[in-house]
């Protein structure tokens, strides 16, 4: 008996407890929170980038006293539907988006869409759906900035420009970029574009080959060496470091991965490109808060998704050299003094 | 004397595990709803949480009905990913119609499934082995027919599988009447009792239909008060409908049981435990179409690691759920209990802006607390 009147309580336990929720519920329901309230979705948090968005995202919340939620989706589409799923049941008033997949990613938008709340793609474009507007990085602005510091640099000499793989837009955005602002200077002749070759897979490697045959057919008569990005700037580092030339040429890449920033300070490459989150995710609120007070904000150009034109503002690129190491990239906390100045004698590092 | 055997037969007949379970999984809800101020439990968050259960929820019933017959499936997340690569290439590459893709999805679900049961019945080779070297294969041939791209978006009809609702009204005459249907299953079973001079206690009866008004109550709230039911629940209410009476009230469910239990012994009865593994499979096979499906409308695209770690995931719900590591033990609505534990961890954490770090602490450590349990009955 006594077993069975355990039973029998425990249920009823449960019973009540499920009763007093429905009140509870009905309660929140009317209870709307006060304010606006912006939920960003992010990929992922094992890259470190995707970390600092979130910082940043954070802090332009606390600013301009507005909610932030902000969740990682652990590279995971299923998990970011679901992450998407559940920011909108809390009520949301806009959504920033970084998709995990930019073609697995219409279902979501299509809901948030179906609250009747502003869609803003951040950093990569959500394809096939009716988002509203995409915040993205200059690939092209990319290329013109490494031209331009390079001519600053050298201007006179034969030139070498490693794209990254051919079958990636990306690369022919930033290539472009680069012979468009080299133009003027190839004409009167006092620039020589001795070779432009894409790099399957963007691989160092492959970038070596490219680099070393430059070198080899023009002996070592090389000024400058302007690549797609940090892992083709490190191919073009390799080979100029066999030929005994590391630091009397001008090298650039884009990112500033760790390696390239310990190359970067130690005075073997010049520069890295880098679009700054911080102007980047203000960029993003600022379009946001916008969209959500019913305006139309500027917008550079568009990008068809596959359902419509978006509206986009593309960030423009800083380079990131050895004097404003510290201030742009460890200061945000995007690598740390320890990761970037490893090389280099601790007396030597900068301080505050 | 007859009466006071009744009543041992009765606690022992109590699946205390599923118990358990169940008043953990109430926990669960109680705790997010205070932490949420009652969002969790709103009915449209409730209506989501089962739509975001329903792929694992699959895949689990399939992973109970394996592990029964004392089999491992881990290849699942690989075969649910090329099914749902095999749908979205019909339908984005080659523009068929919703029904013939779902008819060539389960087929070719069922193969993968005949081809992993062939191997584990008839060739003998460890299920945990050949399941290992399916979860590469089936994934090698996913990457290769999509060429390691997403494929996407699916037509807007093959989209409205898991973003469309039944309405309100629907879904509320279908409770009401599964509802008036289990009431009239007491009164019969009752009767069924007594003609055989069986006493069951009135307080169990009327335990068992504040039961079913808690559950069907719960049901109404939910989905009258939201946008009805979403259809994936509704085909993951039916699959777990007929996995039940398949496993409860049939013959080859005696044998997926008998076969889990004792091989041997079984075998000497005269069931054919090789078919019934093979069937095994093949079932888990049909599921894991079910679940492409899902999958791939859900995300309107296939992706290349769609269905990563599910395996793991439907292991999980089904031992939670009071499935026994070593077969023979098991129920279907135990590993869907299993998979609404961890799909409401998920949920709740979520609407908490909770890391996920801290979902796979809290998910390990009620898997490992279950097989604890699970071990100590065992021992007993």
């Amino acid at each position: 008996m006594s077993k069975k009147t355990k039973y029998w309580s425990v249920f009823i336990a449960v019973i009540v407890m499920l009763l007093l929720l429905v009140p509870f519920s009905f309660g929140a329901k009317e209870e709307k929170p006060k304010g606006i309230m912006i939920a960003v979705s992010l990929p992922s948090m094992s890259q470190e980038r995707w970390l600092i968005d979130n910082k940043l995202f954070s802090a332009l919340g606390d600013k301009k006293g507005v909610g932030v939620i902000v969740q990682h989706a652990n590279d995971d589409e299923k998990l970011q539907a679901t992450q998407i799923e559940n920011m909108l049941t809390q009520g949301i008033d806009a959504l920033i988006i970084a998709p995990v997949n930019m073609d697995a990613i219409k279902p979501s938008v299509d809901a948030a869409k179906a609250e009747g709340i502003p869609v803003v793609a951040y950093g990569r474009i959500a394809n096939n759906c009716d988002v509203d507007f995409f915040v993205a990085r200059s690939n092209y602005s990319v290329g013109w900035e490494e031209a331009k510091l390079a001519v600053e640099l050298y201007p006179k000499g034969n030139y070498v420009i490693i794209s990254g793989d051919e079958g990636d837009l990306v690369a022919h955005e930033k290539t472009q970029g680069v012979l468009d602002y080299l133009d003027p200077y190839v004409k009167d002749g006092s620039i020589k574009i001795v070779s432009q070759q894409f790099t399957k897979m963007w691989t160092t490697e492959n970038a070596l080959r490219h680099a070393e045959n430059a070198l080899t057919a023009h002996n070592n008569d090389i000024v400058a060496f302007v690549c797609n990005n940090d892992s083709t700037a490190l191919g073009a580092l390799q080979a100029v470091e066999a030929q005994g030339m590391a630091g009397q040429v001008y090298i650039a890449g884009e990112d500033v991965e760790i390696p390239v920033a310990q190359a970067i300070v130690e005075g073997k490459i010049t520069a890295s490109f880098f679009t700054p989150l911080t102007t980047w995710t203000e960029e993003t609120f600022r379009v946001v808060l916008e969209l959500i007070d019913g305006k139309k904000p500027d917008y550079d150009s568009t990008l068809n998704n596959g359902f419509k034109d978006v509206p986009l503002i593309a960030i423009d690129a800083i380079p990131v050299t050895k004097d404003n190491m510290y201030e742009e990239i460890v200061k945000i906390g995007y690598h740390t003094v320890e990761e970037v100045y490893k090389n280099i004698p601790k007396d030597q590092w900068p301080s505050e | 004397m007859e009466v006071k055997l009744k009543k041992d037969s009765f606690l022992k007949n109590i699946n205390w595990r599923s118990f358990v379970m169940i008043f953990v999984l109430v926990f669960v809800w109680i705790i997010f709803s205070i932490l949420t101020k009652g969002l969790f439990f709103s009915s449209r968050n409730l209506t989501l949480l089962l739509r975001q259960a329903t792929i694992l929820g699959t895949v689990a019933i399939g992973a109970v009905i394996t592990i029964v017959t004392g089999n491992f499936d881990i290849s699942v997340g690989s075969v649910v990913a090329l099914n749902a690569t095999i749908a979205a290439i019909l339908d984005v590459n080659y523009g068929w119609g919703v029904f013939p893709i779902i008819i060539m999805v389960l087929l070719a679900g069922m193969t993968i499934g005949i081809w992993n049961g062939f191997l584990v019945a008839k060739v003998g080779i460890p299920s945990f082995i050949v399941t290992l070297g399916g979860m590469m294969l089936f994934r090698g041939v996913q990457l290769l027919i999509s060429q390691g791209k997403t494929i996407g978006t699916m037509s807007d009809n093959f989209e409205k599988i898991s973003n469309e609702f039944l309405s309100p009204t629907f879904s509320g005459t279908i409770i009401f009447l599964c509802f008036l249907l289990a009431l009239v299953f007491i009164f019969l079973e009752k009767r069924f009792d007594s003609k055989y001079g069986i006493n069951v206690p009135m307080g169990v009866v009327f335990m068992k239909i504040l039961g079913f008004i808690i559950f069907f109550g719960l049901l109404f709230y939910m989905t009258y008060t939201y946008k009805g039911f979403p259809y994936p629940v509704v085909i993951l209410a039916v699959l777990v409908v007929i996995a039940t009476v398949m496993m409860t009230q049939t013959k080859f469910g005696r044998h997926l049981y008998a076969t889990g239990g004792n091989a041997e012994a079984a075998e000497l009865t005269g069931i054919r435990t090789n078919r019934t593994v093979l069937s095994a499979f093949l079932i888990m096979g049909i599921l894991t179409g079910v679940a492409g499906i899902l999958l791939v409308s859900r995300l309107s695209a296939a992706a290349p690691n769609a269905g990563l770690g599910l395996e793991m995931d439907a292991i999980a719900s089904a031992v939670i759920g009071g499935t026994s590591i070593y077969g023979g033990v098991g129920t279907v609505i135990g590993a869907i209990i299993g998979s609404l534990i961890l799909a409401s961890i998920d949920n709740g954490m979520s609407l908490l802006n909770i890391s996920s770090f801290t979902q796979y602490i809290i998910k390990g450590m009620i898997l490992v607390s279950a097989v604890a349990f699970d071990v100590r009955m065992k021992g007993r």
